[in-house]
């Protein structure tokens, strides 16, 4: 008599016993198999900081239309909601601009470390943020480059020359065409304090921005600035006289609402162990707590 | 040769095959379970409409605080993160008032239809988004008492009232004492424009707010003010005669931040196609086993953005 754990069939096959053994164990491993996997994530993505993500890259564009990559350095921290809206504004304007444009994705980058603002969190802490907040977007990445391939500070305009660079490699369809490297576009995503920095003076006489690095941002490149404040933005940048060289390439979007939700507003309400609920994504406001980062002495 | 079907053991209870057998039967119909489940809940929930939730409800404070519950009624058509937000900020506000109160629970308590306001979503539609707001939160809670369980527009003074007598109900702790009915207090929520109202006079010469509702809502209750614009809501609540008699029942929360995410500004960017991503609440989160979806009629929709466009929303003749 065969008793039931007999493996074999008269065929000498394994019997159906066997691959069913076979493959429950195998499911019964696959979290065993998914932690491996996330440690060796874990340990060997941060080789990966000096690539370009490009997974949420959009590869093909409608017929006519420029694909165009919106890149915002600054500091996020910690990342905010309006960081979010902002970058939804921009490629609102973007695309409804003549509808010119359409967006294939968009890059925060943190700033380095050693830029020295005082309320700037641990670079690897802000990247994980912004890699939250960002986490349930379907066209917004994270990138690294600028916070931990690099080991100083990069000017921007360096930074954006290196998106500009990495993007003309990836290969994206206008229309009917077949994929063509070199056809993405990039603007730099910016708030109205930053277009009026465009224009000012350090107290040295020193300018905020080499007309040089402008030259590159904007001319070569183009800006698309999003209103935080009442600020007259076109009056801006038409005062201005780099940018106003370059208005063409200069898009602005008036946002229907300011949320008004800086990093320091709410660095000043985890100071005071108020509620920052809906102020920040919540992965980020989870990771803040987790990561204790409303304790850090420059952020009181 | 015995086969391999064969269930019964030489003793004669089921075999372990039986059994294994039964048993991924069983799991592999859990998801049929679950959308029996979904489908009675969503027949059923709506007989549900004229109890207060309680679910959220906090039923322990602190020795010497006061229990305390806070109640919006608006339209929320729809709902926005400001109106999280002011929940968030009233809390924090209640409780570092000499951290007297304890908030116990917050209410999103949308409008009847019949209040008449242009944009007002159908009732079922608010409702839901406000359950797809607050699914995520652990303190806030959707009431479809006004807007579902009553036939025509209730007063703001009797919604309070009926929350007031469902809140007395409930038997909440204070401290190492045993719980006690009649304990948790009530404070409305309300905007800067709402205290405003107070002292408003419609253009018949009409009173926006009835003296004796006022006198009610704040004297017998008490009223937390968030607000909105740069307006002094201090010398709004002194200059009115009626709240002036009742400046300690009234709180007072001065955001540090005015995201100003109004649902009319919302339903205008959705007229004009533009993104309301991060204006209004937007947490993915499907699952059959996700805590806090319990409370959450419709089931596992739980993403307000995602609702408005399934249920096009935005296509509404009077959100155009």
């Amino acid at each position: 008599m065969r008793s039931a754990r007999e493996t074999t069939s008269p065929r000498g096959c394994p019997g159906r016993k066997l691959r069913w053994h076979a493959f429950a164990v195998a499911f019964g491993m696959l979290p065993a198999f998914a932690a491996v996997r996330q440690a060796f994530m874990r340990v060997f993505h941060r080789q990966g900081v000096c690539t370009l993500p490009s997974s949420k890259l959009r590869l093909q564009v409608p017929e006519g239309r420029i694909p165009v990559a919106i890149v915002a350095p600054g500091s996020f921290s910690p990342p905010t909601l309006l960081h979010l809206r902002m970058f939804e504004e921009a490629r609102d304007a973007l695309e409804r601009t003549g509808g010119k444009f359409k967006v294939v994705g968009g890059y925060m980058s943190p700033v380095h470390d050693a830029y020295g603002k005082a309320s700037l969190a641990p670079a690897h802490h802000r990247l994980s943020m912004v890699e939250a907040a960002v986490s349930d977007s379907d066209w917004i990445m994270a990138d690294s480059w600028e916070c931990l391939c690099r080991s100083e500070w990069t000017p921007t305009v360096e930074v954006v020359s290196r998106f500009a660079a990495e993007l003309s490699k990836v290969p994206v369809a206008v229309g009917s065409n077949r994929p063509q490297c070199g056809k993405v576009q990039l603007v730099m995503l910016c708030g109205g304090d930053v277009l009026q920095s465009f224009n000012a003076t350090k107290p040295s006489g020193e300018r905020v921005w080499p007309d040089d690095d402008v030259e590159v941002i904007v001319g070569q490149h183009g800006l698309v600035c999003v209103g935080r404040g009442k600020a007259d933005l076109g009056a801006i940048a038409r005062e201005s006289t780099v940018l106003g060289k370059h208005l063409d390439k200069i898009v602005l979007a008036k946002p229907r609402v300011l949320t008004g939700i800086s990093s320091s507003v709410v660095r000043q309400y985890l100071a005071s162990n108020q509620s920052i609920r809906y102020l920040v994504h919540d992965k980020v406001r989870d990771y803040i707590f987790k990561h204790k980062l409303n304790e850090l002495p420059n952020w009181q």
